[in-house]
């Protein structure tokens, strides 16, 4: 707090700095108008954007079918179905033989 | 202006809203690319890389923030990883390699800045210096926020700041001769 009294004393009395503090208040009033002025992007730039979208689009969408038709896929959708199933069956059977049978 | 009813569009996957989306915003993205970057060219090219990446991350952006606020961060970093990956950013581009344009005449303080003359000035900083000083003081950006894009501690991102704004001060109105250690303590004084 008395630095801050100091400072509000020093600017009141040294003309050099209180010019300094209106120099440095005009320059952060003239950068925040800067947000409102816009720059116009070059003519067709929305539509390479959308070509660039489309194109990754394209890619992605060919990634995928070479995906679904590559041999290496349908193993490993194989191997991976083959062993949830076997995993299935051990714990059925696991299931049933801890059952306790009910005697009439 | 980005609505909600657009932005759900966008997320649905729906035809044509991306583009309108883009077609809303271009301007501030644009203008917010040359401004860090400089360059018309590089420019277009940020520009385009944010669009790509907003569309990859429409779902992750939450409603509690503004989407423009959002998108901005977005081509803050594509405009970062830009000036980075073209060595135009970092520790390489200090303050002695910032083109030195002749110093104006000392006008008086209560002549206004013209904003060509401005744009001159910042123009004249190094890239790094002005993604700094353009966040922080003509977006509003906080000093946390720019040290995460820019990958800088705090201090680093003050120390820049202060550099960038007595540059500017010098190129605008001539050198003049404040005292340092008052100068340094006018953003606090200020209320920043």
């Amino acid at each position: 707090m008395r630095e801050y009294e100091d400072l509000e004393v020093h600017l009141a009395t040294c003309p050099e700095c209180a010019a300094d503090l209106a120099r440095y208040r005009e320059l952060m009033s003239a950068m925040s108008s800067l947000r409102d002025e816009v720059q116009e992007p070059p003519v067709g730039f929305s539509d390479r954007v959308a070509l660039r979208l489309a194109r990754r689009d394209l890619r992605v969408r060919a990634g995928l079918r070479r995906m679904a038709h590559d041999r290496r896929t349908h193993v490993a959708a194989a191997s991976v179905g083959g062993a949830l199933l076997g995993a299935g069956a051990i714990g059925l059977l696991w299931w049933r033989a801890r059952r306790p049978v009910r005697v009439a | 202006m980005v609505n909600r009813e657009l932005l759900d569009r966008c997320r649905r996957g729906e035809p044509g809203a991306f583009e309108e989306l883009v077609e809303r915003t271009q301007r501030q993205v644009y203008t917010l690319a040359y401004r860090l970057t400089g360059d018309r060219h590089e420019a277009e090219d940020v520009a385009q890389e944010a669009y790509l990446r907003a569309f990859r991350s429409m779902g992750g952006f939450r409603e509690d923030a503004r989407f423009e606020t959002w998108l901005y961060r977005i081509v803050t970093n594509a405009a970062m990883t830009q000036l980075r990956r073209k060595g135009r950013f970092g520790v390489l581009m200090t303050e002695e390699r910032e083109q030195r344009a002749p110093e104006p005449e000392v006008r008086p303080v209560d002549e206004v800045i013209e904003r060509d003359e401005l744009r001159r000035a910042l123009a004249g900083l190094s890239p790094e210096t002005r993604a700094i000083v353009v966040l922080k003081d003509v977006y509003g950006l906080s000093v946390q926020e720019i040290a995460q894009e820019a990958g800088l501690t705090e201090g680093a991102v003050k120390l820049r700041l202060h550099r960038a704004r007595k540059r500017l001060k010098e190129k605008l109105y001539g050198a003049h001769p404040g005292h340092e250690e008052i100068r340094e303590r006018l953003p606090e004084y200020v209320g920043e």
